[in-house]
């Protein structure tokens, strides 16, 4: 047990978490911020597949991995305009919508990447902040991250501050609540809905290009392997909240880094580690009860 | 013009939108035959005759059809009261891992037993996989199309570790199914196994349980308007409980029978795609029962003709694209037909 302790005293392994917590804090946001909308975005593991195969298809070409990113984010807007634009009483389940989104990027990327294989390509490269990054102890954890994880960090701020303090925040938001009474104030709640559903698919296709960018992954077909449906499910549980999307991310985060870690010294199985996440989700599913339950114009 | 939403839809033209949706897919298979560098008309020849030309093409695509009947019957029927059960892949994998379970030897059972036993304990695996998501929404009022979804990532993980454990033989291989627990086939069925004939079962009897028994009676209500069931008297949450529990049980029956269809063992891509095919099925029969049988020698088709046809690439991703975009089509165009264009009217001022 000393040793698993002494593990996680270590700030190499929480470095790595906070790493892995980054495609989960941009995916939990984006969902989010649909959810506030109004839609819950069923696309979400579509939308990070597409991202991980977008993102890693442009870094072969490019020697930076920045355009891979805002490729990925195009990617995300351009299908987020699907999700919103079908959405509605008279248009299909949000469900079925967003499986059949879903399983097109899925098919399609799978087919892309079984006729082009993969090169090596130009991962990102962690920054050291000056003089942070030499602070004891928190330093190498905090300050010694890749760009996409501060920007992950950073976008959680200012969408926070944007839903909560912003006139645009309160439309999104009161799209979501009663979408009449956006439009009794006469603005578009089509219009509304459909700006904050592609902010946020892209912001979950972002998270998608940090599985292959932030790691120097390959894309394969089972690379998201359910990060977007499980991201569906934290936000069921911790609902709006941005604080709790951070605490939410890191941890789940910590949870992929034992499994690459600790495993050994637990003595359990590494397949129960790794379903772990999973598990974990649906227990607290059924601790929340129907303060989970989407909201009225959610579930229309 | 200007778009105003109709009260009813038109029969003719909700026949219409699945097939409209069919055939902007077939033209879009094009695209495919172009990436792979062949002539379009070559390409669909190939199909056409991959999926119809021949016997074994008709055998090949009627024992396609099978488990798609019974997932598209699965996500019908749950779909019908808007219980999303999208975990029709992982109660295929359950019904399968169960079939080879009991059916490798384990138990000794002459094969007009062991068989129904397989396939009973095959469908029952599938509706225990709806357990959780089921208790969960109706107690707790939890989402079941995340559930669901998040089961089915569970069953995929565990699959290679059930498959090196607990479903290994002596060898370390997973274990094959015995002789004795393989459907039969006949030669009257254009050779197909008698698992088309179970599949044809289920669908007869749903579409008998439901005009004509009560259960029938109470799913359509709460289908219609689950409020004004819930004042009749009926109880929602036990319909919703059994509708689910028989879709699990259909998609598992789905998985045993794909499993006791063909001598072997499940592999780690077993079924992929099967229960998500299913949802295509389903929405392309759009309410229709018989619509059901249609849809999934439709869906099939595209897996038999694309094998047959030149595709740049796994023959499954070609047709999983096929797949994906005719499900999407066909939820277009479900809204769509929901719409009308009408001159602008003059308004009395």
């Amino acid at each position: 047990m000393n040793a698993v302790l002494d593990i996680l005293k270590e700030p190499a392994f929480w470095a790595l978490a906070i790493a892995l917590a980054t495609p989960l804090l941009f995916g939990i946001m984006g969902t989010q911020l649909c959810r506030s909308a109004g839609v819950f975005n069923f696309g979400a593991e579509g939308l990070f597949i597409a991202g991980a195969f977008a993102g890693h298809a442009v870094a072969q070409w490019g020697p930076a991995p920045w355009p891979g990113i805002a490729v990925a984010a195009a990617t995300g807007l351009a299908l987020g305009f699907f999700v919103g634009a079908v959405d509605g009483p008279r248009g299909p389940a949000q469900p079925l919508a967003g499986i059949a989104l879903t399983l097109l990027v899925a098919s399609v990327a799978a087919y892309a990447a079984h006729a082009g294989a993969g090169a090596p390509m130009p991962p990102f490269a962690p920054v050291q902040i000056p003089y942070l990054a030499n602070l004891p102890h928190v330093g190498q954890v905090l300050f010694a991250q890749t760009p996409l994880a501060y920007l992950a960090v950073g976008c959680a701020l200012v969408l926070a501050y944007l839903l909560a303090r912003t006139p645009l925040g309160l439309a999104i938001r009161a799209c979501g609540d009663n979408p009449l009474a956006l439009t009794a104030q006469g603005r578009s709640a089509f219009g509304v809905r459909n700006f904050a559903v592609m902010l946020g698919s892209a912001l979950i296709a972002v998270g998608g290009a940090c599985l292959t960018l932030g790691a120097a992954n390959p894309f394969t077909p089972g690379l998201v392997h359910g990060r977007g449906w499980l991201c569906l499910a934290i936000v069921l549980v911790i609902g709006p909240r941005m604080t709790l999307a951070l605490v939410a991310a890191l941890l789940f985060g910590a949870i992929d880094a034992v499994d690459e870690r600790l495993v050994a010294h637990l003595h359990i199985p590494a397949e129960l580690v790794a379903l772990l996440p999973y598990v974990l989700v649906v227990i607290a599913l059924a601790a929340i009860g129907r303060r989970g339950a989407p909201s009225p114009a959610a579930a229309a | 013009m200007r778009i105003e939403s109709r009260a009813q839809v038109p029969p003719a033209l909700a026949l219409a939108a699945p097939v409209i949706a069919a055939i902007v897919t077939l033209a879009l298979a094009a695209v495919i035959f172009v990436v792979a560098g062949t002539s379009v008309g070559h390409g669909y020849k190939l199909m056409i005759t991959g999926a119809f030309g021949s016997l074994p093409a008709l055998r090949a695509t009627s024992t396609h059809a099978v488990p798609l009947v019974l997932t598209g019957l699965a996500a019908a029927l749950s779909f019908r009261i808007k219980l999303w059960n999208l975990g029709a892949e992982g109660q295929f994998l359950a019904g399968a891992l169960t079939a080879l379970t009991l059916g490798a030897g384990t138990i000794a059972l002459p094969g007009f037993l062991l068989l129904p036993l397989v396939l009973v304990a095959g469908a029952l695996a599938g509706a225990l996989m709806m357990l959780v998501p089921l208790v969960l929404k109706v107690w707790r009022g939890s989402n079941e199309a995340v559930v669901t979804l998040l089961i089915n990532v569970m069953m995929l993980m565990l699959l290679p570790a059930l498959l090196a454990g607990p479903l290994a033989g002596a060898d370390g291989q997973p274990r094959a199914l015995a002789a004795s627990a393989l459907l039969p086939r006949f030669d009257w069925l254009l050779g197909v196994h008698a698992g088309l004939l179970i599949a044809l079962v289920a669908v007869v009897a749903i579409w008998v349980a439901l005009p004509f028994t009560i259960w029938g009676f109470m799913l359509r209500a709460t289908a219609g308007n689950p409020v004004a069931a819930r004042l009749a008297g009926i109880n929602v949450d036990r319909v919703t409980v059994s509708v689910g529990l028989v879709s699990g049980a259909l998609a598992g029956l789905a998985g045993a029978i794909a499993l006791t269809a063909q001598a072997g063992s499940v592999t780690p891509g077993f079924g992929a795609g099967i229960g998500y095919a299913g949802i295509a099925v389903a929405v392309l029969a759009d309410r229709s029962l018989p619509g059901i049988l249609v849809a999934a020698i439709f869906i099939a088709a595209l897996q038999t003709g694309i094998e047959a046809s030149p595709h740049d690439g796994a023959p499954t991703h070609a047709a999983d694209i096929l797949i994906a975009l005719v499900l999407i089509f066909a939820l277009i165009a479900g809204t769509l037909v929901r719409f009308r264009l009408r001159p602008r009217q003059q308004v009395p001022a």
